[in-house]
């Protein structure tokens, strides 16, 4: 089922996912109430799921991890860029 | 920060000076959206203090950027405008100022931008500026 499966939307309805996965969509809507995947409520009714939550569940190994960059010093001139950056102007971030 | 931007995106932390007085921390995430737009750009950025008690948020920067340009929210605390907003509509690519604004966690400004990045549209409407 899963090599079947080509994600082309940035995000899904749980009707759309409930089809994908061969399941009830009420049980998507569970999985979302029991914070078991994450969706973006636009009304009391109405939800989407973001590609990368479709992803997480049907084909895991697919996703990225996080890129962790963590440096121990350097605290002052980075805070000293990121100021700059904004008061260089609103569409500084490009 | 992470564990919210990586449930949506492709995500990087950057965490530098965490053994000095300021530390600056910073997550992004690369989204995938919804024609007319390429994707989405959610970026949190925060500047702490080492205090006694620990490390205190003392300035920040939320945005949220279609691309391809110009769409963008943002949620902004630093001087000399301290609390406020930023926000272009592409419907109007020309304004972009500093909008009045008021004290947002990145919890706040994390659902804001999902339902930016769900609806495909910024809209500024109701927003005041804060230079005329």
């Amino acid at each position: 089922m899963k090599a079947d499966i080509r994600l082309t939307k940035a995000f899904y309805s749980p009707g759309e996912m409930a089809e994908m996965l061969g399941l009830h969509p009420d049980t998507i809507l569970n999985y979302v109430h029991a914070g078991r995947l994450a969706a973006i409520q636009l009304s009391a009714r109405t939800y989407r799921i973001p590609q990368r939550e479709v992803r997480r569940l049907i084909a895991p190994e697919t996703l990225k991890p996080p890129k962790i960059v963590a440096r121990a010093r350097g605290g002052k001139a980075a805070a000293a860029a990121l100021r700059a950056r904004l008061r260089h102007g609103p569409n500084s971030h490009g | 920060m992470v564990a919210m931007l990586d449930r949506i995106g492709e995500t990087e932390l950057s965490d530098i000076g965490a053994e000095d007085d300021e530390r600056v921390v910073t997550a992004l995430a690369h989204i995938p959206e919804a024609p007319p737009h390429d994707s989405a750009l959610i970026e949190y950025a925060e500047i702490y203090q080492r205090r006694r008690a620990g490390w205190e948020l003392s300035e920040f920067a939320y945005e949220f950027h279609q691309r391809p340009p110009p769409g963008r929210r943002a949620y902004h605390w630093h001087e000399p405008w301290a609390h406020h907003f930023h926000c272009l509509d592409p419907r109007s690519p020309d304004v972009d100022d500093h909008y009045r604004g008021y004290e947002v966690d990145v919890f706040e400004a994390h659902r804001a931008f999902l339902r930016l990045y769900a609806e495909g549209e910024v809209d500024c409407s109701g927003l005041h500026p804060l230079r005329a």
